[in-house]
């Protein structure tokens, strides 16, 4: 998966729950197991859950003391309503690791 | 009269979140072995989904369990004549594909890899031959109806259903799926042991679990064919074959299996049963519409005095009679006839039963709305979304009936308590749908408690085990877990 801001190499399922034309990407695991190396990157390996998305905080993200600001850094950002982007699915030509 | 015990089962797949912690319970205590990776004695699949192994329920594919034929009953898989011919290839046999490839990933390359312009990963790697693999199935490769073209689609359970139906299974907003947790059902008339040319399998005397003696087994698998259930498995490192064996060792010392302990939806229910044994081979031949009932009927009433007399004679302690008299999987079962065996028609009368799931209704019935003041009450059951035949197909021997009666009494029970708790259902129209269910209040509340509100001790009423009495010496498995198999007096070696 991929747009302007990232790439993401992951497996995809297809199934009858997810309408034609809309993705979704669970919270994802880290890139430390299983995540291949990407074309699109030059060969770099592929990114995580927060490639696709910008973190764009608005003010009030940052009242509560909730804990996606108290954990740690890769916790910042929005939740996932503020998250939708638009993104390309591609089928990765080669496998690299 | 011959009156057995046996350790009996029911899960409410009301309840089940399809958290696959009973899975991992299990795999932690019993599975985590060499030559068991690929096993999962208990594993919970979606459904409308093929499970694990792929298609299991297929018997066309895999000849499990029974088939009447001149009269009697006969193994599908095997038979006298026909275990020589099958000894070097079983065409029938699940193979590793049908199964999955088990994998780990090479953690250690975290470490140990050379510096780079970029981070490394652990790829995956097989836990048979040790080689990178690239993942083509797992375990529970359709969960959550994933890959459902490929997957749902090929569910043996769509059998009868309309195209319509069939098509509003996987379409958008109108889809549906339940999960479905199995482990070995501990069958009355096991398809499993009856199958074992060694006489490896053997079902317990004192409360009907299922095992295979890991001396004996000498890889013959016939097993593993005959289990319709797909629920023996074979140990390639040991060369012996291996099953759920319910967790005796902890049963033995009164705690309940650990899937069971472990279920955060608390949809399992563990209990003793006493069956009618003389019967039991005519129960297994009647006709497949009798089938459910003719189980039932084999059930006995522990507190008849009859079946008790009989019990006292067959050397059944007092204390397990009385655990069958407070017994969950009793009431569910016989009393209430909510739980229905899976696949009855496989003839091995499984004791493991399921409450059968309700459903949301059809969003798309005609003109775009449910009309909800229908008079006829219980009107979304025949609409829900899992179609009735599928159920039917899954736990009711075809029968639609069967599958019917406890959801209608479920949601009767539903309704019951809306009216007492809620209030904005008035307590006539309650009572009366009570009634067109074949419920009283008083049994309402008796569901209501037992499904809602039960403690560990109601869920699971396990009896004393008297292992003392019994005939063979065990050692702790716990102890010897990496060199023998499930507590028997020496380690199992590969080969006659
Ligand atoms: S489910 Fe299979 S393994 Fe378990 S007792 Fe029945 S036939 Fe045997
Ligand atoms: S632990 Fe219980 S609720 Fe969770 S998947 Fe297993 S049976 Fe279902």
């Amino acid at each position: 998966m991929h747009n302007d801001h990232g790439v993401v190499v992951t497996r995809a399922v297809v199934s009858a729950r997810i309408p034609p034309g809309v993705c979704i990407q669970y919270h994802s695991p880290e890139r430390t197991f299983s995540v291949p190396k990407s074309p699109l990157r030059n060969d770099r390996r592929a990114g995580g859950h927060n490639s696709l998305t910008r973190t764009r905080l608005k003010p009030n993200f940052l009242a509560g003391g909730y804990g996606q600001f108290t954990f740690h850094f890769n916790y910042w950002g929005p939740i996932g309503c503020n998250r939708d982007t638009h993104i390309l699915v591609r089928k990765l030509p080669v496998l690299k690791w | 009269m011959n009156v057995r015990s046996q350790i009996s089962m029911v899960f409410h797949l009301d309840k089940c979140i399809g958290c696959h912690t009973c899975s991992i319970a299990c795999k932690n205590i019993w599975t985590d072995r060499r030559g068991t990776e690929y096993m999962w004695w208990n594993n919970v699949e979606t459904k409308p989904g093929t499970g694990y192994p792929a298609k299991w329920e297929d018997q066309e594919k895999f000849k499990g369990g029974w088939e009447k034929q001149n009269g009697k009953i006969r193994l599908k898989s095997t038979g006298k004549g026909r275990i020589v011919t099958n000894i070097f290839h079983n065409p029938h046999m699940p193979s590793m594909d049908d199964y999955y490839e088990p994998w780990t990933y090479d953690y250690q390359h975290l470490f140990n890899a050379p510096e780079g312009p970029d981070q490394p990963t652990a790829k995956p790697i097989s836990m048979v031959t040790g080689d990178y693999i690239d993942i083509e199935s797992g375990p529970n490769w359709d969960d959550d109806l994933g890959g459902s073209p490929v997957y749902g689609k090929n569910d043996p359970n769509l059998e009868g259903l309309t195209e319509e139906q069939k098509l509003q299974l996987f379409s958008i907003e109108q889809l549906v799926f339940f999960y479905f947790p199995r482990i070995c059902n501990h069958c009355m008339n096991p398809a499993c042991v009856a199958s074992c040319p060694s006489g490896a399998l053997y079902k317990r005397g004192e409360d009907g679990i299922v095992l295979v003696d890991q001396k004996r087994c000498r890889a013959w698998r016939s097993c593993i064919a005959a289990c319709p259930y797909k629920k023996v498995f074979f140990n390639w490192f040991t060369g012996k074959s291996e099953k759920c064996i319910l967790c005796y060792p902890r049963l033995e010392t009164g705690q309940a299996p650990a899937c069971f302990h472990s279920c955060v939806g608390r949809i399992r229910y563990l209990g003793v049963v006493l069956y009618d044994a003389d019967r039991l081979e005519a129960v297994a031949n009647l006709p497949k519409e009798q089938l459910i009932d003719g189980q039932r009927d084999l059930i006995l009433d522990p507190t008849d005095e009859h079946v008790l007399e009989g019990a006292r004679k067959n050397g059944i302690p007092d204390s397990v009679v009385k655990a069958a008299q407070e017994s969950p999987v009793y009431q569910f079962v016989k009393v209430w006839k909510l739980a229905l065996p899976p696949h009855i028609e496989f003839r091995t009368l499984p004791m493991l039963f399921y409450v059968p799931p309700m459903a949301p209704v059809m969003a798309n019935r005609k003109n775009g709305a449910l009309n909800s003041v229908s008079d006829n009450l219980f009107h979304d059951i025949d609409d829900a979304r899992v179609p009735m035949r599928f159920l039917a197909n899954l736990f009711g021997a075809g029968q639609e009936g069967k599958v019917a009666y406890a959801l209608r009494k479920q949601k009767a029970v539903r309704w019951y308590r809306r009216a007492v708790t809620v209030g904005d259902v008035d307590l006539e129209t309650a009572e009366r749908m009570l009634r067109e269910a074949d419920c009283t209040i008083k049994e309402a509340m008796a569901i209501y408690e037992l499904t809602s509100l039960c403690t560990f001790e109601q869920r699971f009423v396990i009896p004393p085990m008297y292992r003392e009495k019994a005939l063979e010496a065990l050692r702790d498995p716990h102890e010897v877990k990496q060199s023998a198999g499930f507590g028997f007096l020496s380690g199992p070696r590969r080969g006659m």
